[in-house]
């Protein structure tokens, strides 16, 4: 099964993912694995703290974390064991800005590749993504490309999930 | 305890008082609200969102005052946009209101009996 999970800024959204991808996968032992793939970057005080406090909500929950910045097309995992990955948003903008700016629709196929190759090893997969389109303001050219980049990727994770879910502070709201 | 969030604009104090038949008298600003000194004589907080940033620097306040509200006010009604959903802001202070502001919604709606979130003055039930 895979589940898109939606939700803004502080909105609760790791937890619930957390939380749904141990119900999912049902009792973790070596034929069974549990992945967390965590995809930011731990560039300065802030990312290592938020870094941090992600690392004490999974404690003891059995995750193995994968770390995977870019490229998930390559990530190794065992196949048929459960994924989740926290998030897209990160993801995105390790694609698009990492190692130069590239072109939205590039990185888009490339994000898509990686979502099919994840969802074709595991049997449970969980994708975490930001809502970041809510604020009215108009940014600079490339962040608003990385708007409509993780717009266009957030509806094509829509498209492939059997479930969409939008975390808003803790409260779960079945999209489809 | 009831909570009642939404974009901004979205006429959430009106379809609370609506909804209630509270009159203007029993609101209270969030941009108002001092919990040191205030005598508690308000029903509901509207726009709690900026109770938040006003102490964003003393967590510690902010703490109390929902532990306070959660122990010993269950009548209360606090109203809240939704802040969290844009781009992470380049300023230090607005990236820490956020975050802060999110955490805290989730504790408050933890213990809430009631929670609607209000698009175009439509509630629509979460909790």
């Amino acid at each position: 099964m895979m589940v898109t999970v939606i939700g803004g800024s502080g909105s609760g959204k790791s937890e619930y993912a957390e939380n749904l991808i141990k119900e999912l996968a049902g009792s973790v032992n070596e034929g069974n694995k549990l992945y967390y793939i965590a995809t930011m970057e731990p560039y300065g005080e802030e990312a290592a703290e938020r870094i941090k406090r992600h690392h004490k909500l999974r404690e003891g929950k059995g995750f193995i974390t994968v770390e995977c910045y870019n490229n998930i097309e390559k990530c190794q995992l065992d196949i048929k064991s459960n994924v989740l990955l926290e998030c897209m948003s990160n993801l995105a903008a390790n694609e698009m800005f990492g190692n130069g700016i590239k072109d939205k629709k590039t990185v888009y196929h490339k994000i898509c590749k990686g979502i099919d190759k994840l969802k074709s090893i595991a049997s449970n997969l969980i994708i975490v993504t930001n809502d970041i389109f809510d604020d009215g303001i108009i940014y600079d050219k490339s962040t608003m490309e990385y708007i409509e980049l993780l717009g266009m990727a957030n509806r094509y994770l829509a498209k492939v999930s059997d479930r969409v879910v939008e975390v808003i502070y803790s409260c779960p709201l079945v999209i489809i | 305890m009831e909570i009642y969030i939404g974009g901004c604009s979205q006429g959430k104090l009106e379809y609370v008082l609506a909804k209630k038949d509270y009159g203007k008298e029993s609101v209270i600003e969030g941009a108002l609200l001092n919990p040191l000194t205030d005598s508690g004589g308000y029903k509901i907080i509207n726009h709690f969102h900026e109770f938040v940033r006003n102490y964003v620097d003393k967590p510690e306040v902010i703490d109390n005052f929902i532990r306070q509200i959660i122990e010993k006010r269950e009548d209360i009604i606090i109203i809240s946009d939704q802040i969290g959903g844009g781009i992470v802001p380049v300023d230090k202070a607005e990236r820490e209101w956020r975050e802060l502001h999110g955490r805290v919604m989730c504790q408050l709606v933890a213990c809430a009996g009631h929670v609607e979130r209000i698009i175009c003055g439509i509630g629509q039930v979460i909790k």
